[in-house]
């Protein structure tokens, strides 16, 4: 079987979680390579601009160790190797392993589409890619999957994370079939993250991303041995969530503050 | 112009400022500035409207090329009802409420002898009354007498004669009346009057009418969410502005009488919109019938109406999708908010953005400003309910 993992940003990405699932795969006997879109720097900095603001910058600086509030750590210390470790890239990863990387400026993009037949994956993995176009997602031979960081059917769309604490739902992680809807396909895992006592939206996201990689893993394994359970959505079993006005954010942040 | 100092020097920043601005949000996202007195300067320009035309009727709007148009009696109709409100806010502060009255007696003295409101600003020729027009004044006077000031329930009831008069079976009205000889999805807002002077003056026979016209109104949207005759006048697009026109109505209808489908028809369209809004760097002017963009520019005007829609809809239905996205659309709208130095600008909002946009170049009508107050008044009310 042959995998693809599929992302964007390597210049900003969070790219940990990421390389779990690619070495977990790998480990199982997966083929993997990987496909980036948005690889010029500059198409980068306009999308995450749109998308994030100003904290783009932060976070590029934070990955590439150049920002002045990284904490600083010992030489030779696992802290050291925990941030170099963070700090590599998904491609940068694949390619020191040897996978094949694919960078293409959009998942769309007609050489990108030729990249992906010729490579002629069994699966595709989305993990933090740009929204796949429907000609992406037929090439596969067995489905494109995504962990989606909300628990579907309620919260598709984007922040479902703060949407399912503004309303007082725990947040999770669910891995489904992509198709051309926006995370309405097959749903083939789901899990509950603990929103515990002192939890901000940071850890939260790290206890996302972590669930993330394990659920990807099982469900390509899964799909690989024909043992997956796909539970069909409702078109009416949930709404899209976009972009979290910062006025309600701040009052998630604050809700999730005052917890005891 | 050239004999305006001020307006000669205040014209040019003002274009380059909004062309610099464009340029600039190709790369960098526009983060709304939201100044803690924009809701106190708009109400300061609305006032300012009604003293360029010698306090009869609020003027139509200010025109970086020609200066202040006259009195505009459509919308001085319900720029009173902003005034009203602001005042209660402001513990009934006697001076906007003396202007709201001044606006609603100038109103009496204008309205024609069948009932109806004219078209255009004052001093059009010849002069006919208009369907929506009257709508907008007879929101005007139910806000007046809501509010406790009598003497305007009998130019209301002939103007609400008049509207159930003029209207057909189908629920539209007569041509003669109608702006461009048109049906409108729009005069969804007339039918909201409608109902609310039904309900003060017990009259059936208008709440009947009102039904019909929004049923009609339901009766022209698509599967998508598309409203044909959605328009000012033939062989246009529906603009921002004429939707949220028409979703306010059909909302506000909903509010008052439950009437489940016109809720659905808003929900309807609403979800395509903040769609738009949420993936575009901003809500452009028009759309086409498979909702693509149909202009480069922004009707704020539209921005803000739509905004205040989708408040009011978190209102009613209590989902918070309609909280995020009223919050932005009317922060992206107020964020054109003029606040410098110069009076006849300051506090209100143009017509288009950029200034030179197709709605109302270089113009900044008085019902741009109008609605970004209404909508500011939402803006802060909804906050406040959601800290809760």
């Amino acid at each position: 079987m042959k995998a693809m993992l599929v992302s964007r940003y390597p210049r900003v990405d969070t790219p940990g979680w990421k390389r779990q699932v690619a070495s977990e795969l790998r480990d199982a006997g997966i083929e993997v390579e990987v496909l980036y879109s948005r690889s010029s720097l500059a198409d980068q900095a306009r999308a995450g601009l749109q998308e994030e603001g100003l904290g783009v910058f932060k976070r590029y600086l934070a990955l590439r160790g150049g920002s002045p509030a990284a904490p600083t750590v010992a030489p030779g210390s696992a802290a050291l190797a925990a941030a170099e470790n963070a700090a590599q890239s998904l491609a940068g990863w694949a390619g020191e392993h040897g996978l094949a990387v694919h960078r293409y400026d959009r998942l769309g993009d007609d050489d990108a589409l030729a990249a992906v037949r010729a490579s002629a994956p069994d699966l595709l993995l989305l993990t933090g890619s740009d929204i796949a176009p429907a000609s992406l997602l037929s090439i596969p031979r067995v489905a494109t999957i995504n962990a989606h960081y909300g628990l579907l059917p309620r919260y598709r769309g984007m922040n479902v994370t703060e949407w399912s604490l503004y309303h007082g739902d725990p947040p999770g992680v669910t891995v489904h079939i992509v198709d051309p809807g926006i995370d309405t396909g097959d749903i083939l895992l789901r899990e509950e993250i603990p929103c515990e006592p002192g939890a901000t939206l940071e850890s939260l996201r790290k206890l996302h991303q972590a669930a993330a990689a394990r659920l990807l893993v099982t469900a390509a394994l899964q799909l690989r041995d024909g043992t997956e359970q796909r539970t069909p959505q409702r078109a009416d079993e949930g709404h899209q969530y976009y972009r979290m006005h910062r006025a309600l954010r701040a009052r998630v942040e604050r809700d999730l503050a005052q917890r005891t | 112009m050239l004999r305006d100092p001020a307006r000669l020097a205040a014209v040019p920043a003002i274009v380059a400022r909004d062309a610099a601005q464009i340029a600039a949000r190709t790369v960098f996202p526009a983060e709304p500035a939201m100044r803690a007195d924009r809701l106190d300067l708009a109400i300061d320009w609305l006032c300012r409207t009604h003293d360029a035309t010698g306090r009869q009727g609020s003027s139509k709007g200010f025109s970086l090329l020609h200066g202040w148009f006259p009195a505009y009696p459509e919308t001085t109709g319900y720029v009173l009802g902003t005034l009203l409100e602001y005042a209660a806010r402001r513990g009934g502060r006697e001076d906007l409420v003396q202007r709201a009255r001044e606006m609603g007696d100038w109103e009496c003295s204008v309205q024609e002898p069948d009932g109806g409101i004219m078209q255009g600003q004052i001093g059009t020729t010849p002069r006919r009354s208009i369907v929506f027009n009257t709508g907008q004044v007879l929101h005007g006077w139910v806000d007046l007498e809501e509010a406790g000031h009598s003497g305007y329930d009998e130019a209301a009831a002939r103007a609400g004669r008049f509207l159930t008069d003029e209207m057909g079976a189908d629920g539209t009205w007569n041509a003669a009346v109608q702006y461009s000889g048109l049906a409108h999805t729009y005069d969804s807002r007339v039918a909201w009057a409608m109902l609310r002077w039904a309900r003060r003056s017990g009259d059936e026979s208008v709440e009947d009418a009102a039904r019909r016209q929004l049923d009609w109104v339901c009766s022209r949207q698509r599967a998508n969410g598309w409203f044909d005759d959605c328009v000012f006048k033939l062989g246009t697009t529906p603009s921002t502005h004429a939707i949220a026109y028409t979703l306010r109505g059909l909302l506000e209808s909903h509010a008052i009488v439950s009437e489940e489908r016109w809720l659905e028809a808003v929900v309807r369209t609403s979800e395509v919109l903040i769609r738009k809004l949420e993936v575009l760097p901003r809500l452009v002017a028009n759309y086409d019938d498979d909702w693509k963009p149909a202009a480069s520019h922004s009707c704020l005007t539209g921005t803000v109406q739509l905004g205040g829609v989708w408040l009011r809809l978190y209102q009613v239905t209590g989902d918070a999708r309609w909280l995020n996205a009223g919050l932005k659309a009317v922060e992206q709208g107020a964020a054109r908010q003029e606040t410098g130095p110069w009076a006849a600008t300051r506090g209100a909002i143009a017509g288009s953005f950029p200034v030179w946009g197709r709605y109302a170049p270089l113009q900044y009508p008085n019902w741009a400003t109008k609605f970004m107050a209404d909508s500011l008044m939402l803006h802060d009310d909804c906050l406040a309910a959601a800290e809760r």
